[in-house]
């Protein structure tokens, strides 16, 4: 199957964002919204072409800002346990193999909480990559909100990352 | 600037002493290698090295002062390397928040269906903002 999603422990690698959040619905669910291309663009990107068979190349497209066409990255799901985790390897040069140093990993843990699930996301490869794909990747669908307020939000991020180890 | 350049501005920040360093070097208004060593766990060559490591990304600026070195934060450089952090982490609170949408509308609907008294979503049908980080801490969740 994988061996990605045993190659590194979560956080252990630096450059790593990490988030978690309750969600009022059944790990079956929410496995589904995080995984299936259908719910993938309806949270991510405009248009989702996988198959969820791990190591399969597949794609994942953004409408260009001017409305002209569809900028696609390369997408690879690295391993499929449904209802507990999910993760995809993407930003790989078309050809490529997905594999650390060549794009961003991303991992889904659901795990039941109360009525619901906690989803972990945690996205790492930064550091063996630069930031430039990570910012593009970022201003598909969020806006930058501005420089201020940041040295709170260094500590707090520094925190994360430091007890994420 | 170079994704070279970035990703050494990654790395530098990355490391959680020489974070505490830049805690240190702000709280105090700068610092030397010496100064710092007094407050932090690791030898005053340990401390010059990461200095280094953090001169050479600009994220610290040195002026010699006497016998040592005295080094300030560059705040301009430290803004930007926050934005990093804070841009791609803003997408993904967008993105986690829709996850949380999606996935509670479908176990509504489910719930809905199976007759367990799932409540009409009309209303909590919120337009998707496309990435305001607040999400009330649900005023829809009567049914369990």
């Amino acid at each position: 199957m994988t061996d990605m999603k045993s190659s590194k422990a979560p956080g252990e690698e630096l450059g790593t964002i990490e988030r978690e959040l309750h969600i009022d619905a059944d790990p079956e669910v929410v496995f589904d919204v995080v995984s299936s291309p259908e719910h993938l663009t309806e949270w991510w990107p405009d248009e989702a072409r996988y198959s969820s068979v791990p190591g399969e190349a597949g794609r994942i497209g953004f409408r260009k800002d001017d409305g002209e066409g569809i900028t696609w990255e390369q997408f690879t799901v690295v391993d499929a346990a449904p209802p507990r985790h999910f993760s995809f390897r993407w930003t790989h040069l078309e050809g490529e193999k997905a594999a650390p140093g060549n794009s961003f990993l991303v991992r889904f843990d659901l795990e039941p909480a109360g009525t619901g699930t906690r989803l972990r996301m945690t996205e790492s490869g930064f550091r063996e990559r630069g930031w430039d794909e990570a910012k593009i990747a970022a201003e598909y669908h969020a806006h930058v909100d501005g420089w201020g307020h940041f040295l709170p939000r260094l500590v707090s991020y520094g925190a994360k990352v430091g007890s994420s180890r | 600037m170079s994704a070279m350049v970035d990703d050494d501005l990654w790395s530098a920040v990355g490391d959680p002493t020489r974070r505490r360093m830049i805690d240190l070097l702000l709280g105090e208004g700068g610092g030397t290698a010496t100064s710092l060593s007094e407050h932090l766990p690791v030898t005053r060559q340990a401390v010059a090295k990461h200095l280094a490591v953090l001169d050479r990304v600009g994220l610290v600026h040195a002026s010699t002062r006497g016998r040592e070195r005295h080094y300030r934060v560059d705040e301009d450089q430290l803004a930007r390397a926050v934005a990093q952090f804070t841009e791609v982490g803003n997408a993904w609170d967008a993105r986690m928040q829709r996850i949380k949408r999606i996935a509670e509308r479908i176990q509504r609907g489910r719930d809905g269906l199976d007759g367990k008294g799932g409540k009409s979503d009309t209303d909590s049908r919120r337009a998707d903002t496309g990435g305001r980080l607040e999400e009330p801490e649900q005023q829809d969740r009567q049914e369990q």
